[in-house]
């Protein structure tokens, strides 16, 4: 990602020159992105989230039931981590996402968690969705929350 | 547009799109497309966002350390902008 920060009109030696209203802005901490800025960029990788949950998801959650016991990780949407596994007898899948939004460390917005997860279990009504406090016996990460169900 | 493998995504901050560029606040959600056609320093970061060290970048390690930092001139203006990306 790169960000254009601030924009001024280059005078040498003036008050109001770029690169001295650059440090100006920067001293008075206006001059990286904020919270409203992070926002907005999560807002703008929405659609790109949105095809990747029907496409990415659906193929990471295949792979892992044809693979029983074998932990499969992916990005979802380039921004979401997750790793999926699928027990076997009674099929059981677990899907661990983290709750960081890459790059950097925002949180993952609460609906998009929630959207990851039912796109990994579409046939569980989301207020069915059981919390799975490990990753098929593997210890989840520190960011990760996992959601588990049996599959047919 | 999106950035692909490998390409820098252009992103404007709140703050330098209202003060600096004197653009309405919702032009935030706007893609950087549509926020090119009004103003060719963001034309200009949006078209040179995949030459970070060509020259007449200047690098201002000065002004944030902890954050690769370039001068982008935009011609005829001298109107500068400074562009970042996270280290």
């Amino acid at each position: 990602m790169i960000w254009l920060l601030a924009v001024g009109y280059h005078r040498e030696g003036h008050i109001d020159d770029a690169y001295a209203y650059f440090a100006r802005l920067k001293a008075a901490g206006r001059l990286l992105p904020d919270r409203e800025d992070m926002l907005a960029f999560v807002r703008s990788q929405a659609p790109t989230l949105a095809r990747s949950l029907l496409n990415d998801v659906p193929a990471l959650a295949a792979t892992a039931r044809e693979h029983p016991g074998v932990i499969h990780s992916g990005t979802i949407g380039g921004r979401i981590r997750a790793r999926v596994v699928c027990e076997a007898d009674p099929a059981m899948l677990t899907v661990a996402i983290s709750q960081r939004l890459l790059p950097g460390e925002m949180p993952v917005p609460a609906d998009w968690l929630v959207r990851v997860a039912a796109a990994f279990l579409p046939d569980t009504p989301p207020e069915r969705l059981s919390v799975a406090f490990d990753l098929a016996g593997h210890e989840l990460q520190p960011d990760e929350i996992a959601f588990c169900d049996f599959v047919g | 547009m999106e950035g692909g493998r490998g390409e820098l995504i252009p992103r404007i901050t709140w703050r330098c799109l209202t003060d600096d560029l004197g653009l309405p606040a919702d032009g935030v959600d706007l893609p950087i497309d549509d926020l090119a056609n009004a103003s060719d320093v963001i034309a200009a970061l949006r078209d040179r966002r995949g030459e970070m060290g060509s020259p007449g970048q200047e690098p201002i390690r000065s002004l944030l350390p902890s954050w690769p930092s370039r001068s982008m001139s935009v011609d005829g203006a001298e109107q500068r902008g400074t562009a970042a990306r996270p280290g």
